[in-house]
């Protein structure tokens, strides 16, 4: 079960929150414009382990904050 | 005891939103009491419109919270029963999350004493859930 | 494995027990997806030098976690076609394996409880019968017809406007779908390596060209990754990127109902499924949960949510008791449609994009890839599902017939 960390807040389940999303990052490596609206549009990272990411605190100070997870287990990390 | 039998009262005050380098220095009135909810954003309870360094500060009336008073053994009962995550360490503080699944607020007193506050729309279904009384009449 | 497995199945394991050094076709994934494509591959095109390599068990991935639930009522044309060749072809599969694989033709409510959603389930069934899957929309009173069991009042909160019924919904036994593929793939010749992980793929410039496993490098003619959960990281190693976010899906089942449960039920404004299984069990699942995440932990919350909105249309359940939860870790695309076929990178096929809804698609879009990797065209069948389409613009954008979102 997911516990989130909250800035403001504290340690509170998951269910007090909205998920925003992660960070989408198009590689430096895609130069041609087009394929970088392509990446950005469509693709993802999918990163399997530590991710930056937004989530907002609705149940409690109703503030967007920037955390870390590690996608692999859903551990918390300190950003 | 089987319910938390407080009963709600509606609260007014002042909702303050401003840079967070405003709220810490603010001189409240001495019959306010300020809920810092955010860095950015605090609810006064009581007292005359604050007066704010920040130039851009937003303060306007806020009616939409009622509040119950809590003893210890209140607040006790509420957090084993009704709270599923911890109280902070050291008082007096603010604690905010869901209580009973609704989303509210609780000003911990360092006398181990506590206002329970929650959203007025709210309020009735957590008084339902922990067996509290709704608040009558309104302000406006 | 269950009881039907262990008694039902004669699984003729190959001799084998390290892979050949060289196959023409390597499959990464011993899971629905990957043993119907080997399954096609040798008993219809006659390619039996195919190797299937899954780093658990067979079926051990989504295909034994999801909810067993087949249909075809999809938002697009293309998907609805896609999705009622493999509704037929399960209506046939058992006589094709010669296994029983418990298929049962339920129908399958998707209902409305506001006016805006009752619109779409209307849409839904003029777009389904157009493209060849028979739908009707039933009103509430016909609803209670099909499940009595309704309260179609949604418990005063939730009022049943309609829904849209397809005729041909169905459910199968999911592992004995896996094992009745394994089965037929080994008689024919193919080879299967469980406990086997795949590292690492083999590249001769930018040509795929083997993959490296725990038991050792395996070149092979062209490497099809049938991955579920892990794809991107498959990808990665080929240098394909893709429009694809793991998420959990969690799912339980509660202990038996003595009565019938007859047909699946959908809710598509609570966002929630049900069916009997077999045993008797209720089977339900909802939406995925929301953030990207491969850990396969299940939540109190969503027992709670999930069981609401569940006794809320179907009173009965407040006295069921709930017997176990999982999850799954599903690889959700950003169209929220499948990605077969061809990448940029020659050598590497896909068949992924399955979300929370791959089970269904299990013999369509096995036999279509075995057909590309045949004839070495793509069919027309999914022609639409090339990971190209979203530099092409043509992105299969179906969210609402995911029944998870």
């Amino acid at each position: 079960m997911l516990w989130v960390t909250c800035p403001n807040c504290g340690s509170r389940p998951f269910e007090e929150f909205r998920y925003g999303s992660i960070f989408p990052v198009t590689p430096d490596d895609i130069t041609d414009d087009d394929q970088r609206n392509v990446d950005y549009a469509w693709m993802q990272d999918n990163i399997e382990g530590p991710v930056l990411e937004r989530w907002f605190h609705e149940s409690g100070c109703r503030r967007w904050f920037t955390a870390k997870r590690d996608t692999r287990n859903d551990a918390w990390l300190d950003v | 005891m089987l319910a938390c039998e407080v009963t709600f009262e509606r609260l007014a005050g002042w909702r303050v939103i401003a840079e967070p380098s405003a709220l810490d220095t603010v001189a409240w009135a001495p019959d306010a009491t300020p809920v810092r909810i955010s860095p950015d954003d605090a609810f006064v309870i009581g007292g005359p419109a604050p007066g704010l360094s920040d130039p851009h500060a937003i303060v306007t009336p806020e009616h939409g919270f009622v509040g119950a008073a809590l003893t210890a053994t209140e607040l006790d009962h509420l957090a084993t029963h009704h709270i599923e995550w911890s109280l902070p360490a050291t008082w007096p503080a603010l604690a905010q999350g869901q209580i009973a699944g609704v989303p509210a607020k609780l000003v911990l007193h360092a006398d181990g004493s506590a206002q329970l506050l929650v959203a007025t729309a709210a309020h009735h279904e957590m008084a339902d859930r922990i067996g509290a009384t709704p608040a009558t009449g309104g302000t406006r | 494995m269950n009881e039907f497995v262990e008694t039902l199945l004669d699984l003729p394991w190959q001799t084998e027990t390290e892979p050949n050094h060289t196959y023409d076709v390597v499959i990464i994934g011993g899971g629905g997806h990957g043993l119907a494509t080997a399954y096609y591959l040798a008993t219809r095109h006659g390619i039996t030098n195919v190797c299937v390599l899954d780093a658990s068990y067979i079926g051990s991935g989504n295909s034994g976690r999801n909810t067993t639930i087949i249909r075809s009522n999809y938002g697009i044309p293309e998907a609805i076609a896609f999705y009622q060749e493999s509704l037929s072809m399960y209506e046939g599969l058992e006589s094709e394996t010669g296994c029983w694989v418990m298929h049962n033709t339920k129908g399958q409510l998707w209902m409305a409880h506001s006016t805006g959603t009752a619109r779409t389930e209307q849409t839904r069934v003029l777009m389904n019968n157009a493209c060849g899957a028979p739908s009707d929309y039933v009103s509430p009173a016909e609803i209670r017809k099909i499940v009595p069991q309704i309260d179609l009042t949604g418990g005063g909160r939730y009022p049943v406007q309609g829904a849209s019924y397809l005729h041909g919904g169905a459910t199968a036994r999911h592992d004995r779908v896996v094992w009745a593929y394994a089965q037929g793939a080994l008689r024919a010749g193919v080879h299967i390596f469980q406990n086997t992980a795949v590292n690492g793929l083999v590249k001769d410039g930018g040509r795929v060209t083997g993959v490296t496993t725990s038991k050792g490098s395996i070149s092979a003619g062209v490497v099809l990754s049938a991955v579920g959960g892990h794809v991107s990281t498959v990808s990665k190693w080929a240098d394909v990127r893709l429009p694809i976010r793991t998420h959990t899906l969690q799912a339980f089942v509660t202990n038996a109902y003595a009565h019938e449960f007859a047909p699946i039920v959908s809710s598509n404004d609570l966002v929630f499924y049900v069916s009997q299984t077999a045993r008797g069990q209720m089977l339900l699942g909802a939406e995925y949960d929301r953030q990207a995440s491969y850990d396969r932990g299940t939540s109190f919350a969503y027992l709670q949510s999930v069981s609401a909105k569940a006794v809320a249309l179907f009173p009965f359940m407040a006295k069921l008791r709930i017997l176990r939860s999982w999850a799954g870790i599903c690889d959700i695309s950003t169209d929220f449609s499948p990605i077969m076929g061809y990448t940029n990178t020659p050598g590497f096929l896909l068949s992924t994009g399955w979300g929370t809804w791959g089970f269904k698609a299990i013999p369509a879009a096995g036999s279509q890839l075995a057909k590309l990797i045949a004839d070495d065209a793509t069919p027309d069948l999914i022609k639409p599902f090339a990971l190209s389409r979203f530099e092409r613009e043509m992105a299969m954008a179906d969210p609402s017939s995911a029944g998870t979102k």
